[in-house]
């Protein structure tokens, strides 16, 4: 996500590091580098010269900082003009004072409603909202049946019949206002900005069913058209903001930038994967710092008090503390690090890793291959595996569905982790009045 | 015969993964695979060339279908993909309807760049 910007400023950056002071010879090559990198990520043209134009004048303004260094100094102006750009706070979703709150999604063809619909219908019953999804794209074939089944996985209500888009959208209130249900969010179909009449149609069910919040659903991967494509949705309907869809792809979603520039309005949500919930609020602050390489830190937090089970990472905590942390608690923690989704986008959120780091694909595979050898071994062999022989290594191998070597290799690796541990000085002093007798045993074992 | 497969982004592994399975086994059936055509979105970006270049790594993509042409956007990245890697536009999207899927005309096509305004 934005990867080459990010990358493409971590460049002009590092030739900024190795300066003292920040001449206005270097100002100028930094911001050429900026512009260029904005331009290849399908940035607007305007507003790319907004955008260099600003950060020119507060970089000329600001003078030497006694705090900051020049590079330092470059990113923090960077990292403010982003987040202005990209408008300022992150979005909030009010509710209608009288329910239902009426949400209606709009774009282009392809560019994410359906599924954007049921990732809002989940995000919004995890808030603990009863909503229910509308489906008024009646010309897409099975999108309908496309929006009961995501639906269905969510688990929220859904509604449509065979009539007209209006018509759907009319009748969705009323049956949700009898059902007691306090969000409604409608689906239309995708049309693309120059068909009069589907934009006209478009209108008239903004008309008819007076949403409370537009939002335009934007793919990360558009071109230079999004400004066409934005400023001919925001004149036809009253648009609250836009959901930016496909930002696990690689594409630098520079559009993104123009059209919160153009349009006003904010990007609400985004979208960063296949799954249901991986969908949420669109954070400017955490974006701009993520551009800028310096991480997502934040999210990650979230992330982790929204799936790790407290109870579960304390005993852990306080196991590693006593130095009586076993394969047992390792299982119970890898599976608690699994919950929060795939290695590969928990690490692209760590600030300060490598380029060459993100780019690795992490082999969820092996992490599978680890629980499998640890669940293939008894409770007495996860406490203490010293036990463990080359007879039971045989039989834990043929459980997993796995070599002898690879037992070993794994039981070596965290006696490895256990001995570094204890050097760290965690675990207290090294050897507790258990840990030697486990020693001796598995020495008596080998002599054997 | 023609095989639609699911759309997937570029830089997901396993997925790139499993299209390059289905091409061979689709190359060693019985028949000629002779086609294998690439659709992008007339309104895509930059980023069309970095589909363009992973897609073609993986499967010997043949062609581009540029679809959707009938809006505002124009897919100008058809000519940075046409000129990086050699891999021609074939077909144009240019409606909703099911016959709206046309060759290409490349003097059609620079005529609508042209005229615009």
């Amino acid at each position: 996500m934005f990867d080459n910007l990010s990358s493409r400023l971590e460049g002009v950056v590092t030739k900024l590091k190795k300066k003292g002071r920040l001449s206005a010879a270097d100002i100028e090559s930094a911001l050429r580098e900026i512009r260029s990198a904005l331009l290849e990520a399908d940035v607007n043209l305007n507003v790319v010269r907004d955008f260099v134009e600003a950060i020119r004048s507060s970089a000329l303004s600001s003078g030497a900082s006694r705090v900051l260094t020049p590079s330092q100094q470059i990113i923090k102006l960077v990292s403010d003009e982003l987040k202005r750009t990209l408008g300022g706070d992150s979005f909030r979703l009010n509710f209608a004072p009288s329910p239902p709150t009426v949400i209606m999604l709009v774009g282009l063809q392809g560019s994410g409603k359906t599924t954007a619909a049921g990732k809002l219908g989940l995000w919004l019953r995890q808030k603990g909202r009863h909503p229910m999804l509308v489906g008024a794209d009646l010309a897409r074939p099975a999108a309908v049946e496309q929006l009961r089944l995501l639906a269905e996985s969510a688990k929220v209500d859904f509604f449509s019949e065979p009539t007209t888009p209006t018509q759907v959208a009319k009748s969705a209130l009323t049956r949700a206002r009898s059902l007691g249900r306090d969000v409604v969010i409608v689906d239309t179909a995708g049309r693309l900005a120059i068909d009069a009449d589907l934009m006209d149609e478009m209108s008239r069910i903004e008309a008819e069913i007076r949403p409370d919040y537009v939002f335009l659903v934007i793919d990360a991967m558009i071109g230079q058209d999004a400004l066409a494509t934005a400023g001919a949705f925001s004149q036809a309907v009253t648009l609250a903001g836009t959901i930016l869809t496909k930002l696990d792809g690689d594409a630098r979603g520079g559009a993104a930038l123009s059209v919160v520039a153009v349009t006003g309005a904010k990007i609400a949500f985004s979208s960063i994967g296949e799954k249901l919930e991986d969908f949420d609020t669109f954070h400017p602050d955490r974006m701009a710092e993520r551009i800028l390489g310096m991480g997502d830190v934040l999210s990650l937090i979230e992330k982790a008090e929204r799936h790790l089970d407290k109870d579960v990472a304390e005993r852990g905590a306080k196991k590693l503390q006593a130095g009586k942390f076993d394969l047992e608690d390792f299982l119970e923690q890898m599976q608690q690090v699994k919950k929060m989704g795939p290695l590969k986008g928990l690490i692209s959120m760590l600030p300060g890793v490598p380029k060459e780091l993100k780019d690795v694909d992490v082999d969820e595979g092996e992490l599978a291959k680890v629980e499998a050898i640890i669940s293939s071994m008894t409770r007495a062999e996860r406490r203490d595996p010293a036990l463990i022989d080359a007879s039971r290594r045989g039989r834990i191998a043929l459980g997993s569905g796995s070599t002898p070597m690879t037992v070993s290799n794994l039981l070596k690796q965290f006696k490895d982790m256990q001995k570094m541990m204890r050097q760290m000085g965690i675990g207290g002093p090294s050897p507790t009045k258990k840990a030697p007798s486990s020693r001796n045993q598995k020495k008596k074992r080998a002599r054997r | 015969m023609l095989g639609d497969t699911a759309g997937r982004l570029h830089n997901k592994f396993n997925l790139i993964e499993e299209l390059k399975k289905i091409y061979r086994i689709v190359s060693k059936a019985q028949g000629n695979l002779v086609e294998v055509l690439l659709v992008l979105d007339a309104t895509i970006g930059q980023n069309g060339l970095a589909q363009a270049k992973v897609f073609s790594e993986a499967v010997g993509v043949t062609g581009v279908v540029l679809t959707k042409l009938d809006g505002s956007a124009k897919g100008g990245i058809a000519f940075s993909i046409e000129r990086t890697f050699g891999i021609p536009v074939k077909l144009v999207g240019v409606g909703e309807g099911i016959d709206d899927l046309i060759p290409f005309d490349p003097q059609e096509y620079v005529e609508s760049l042209t005229t615009m305004e």
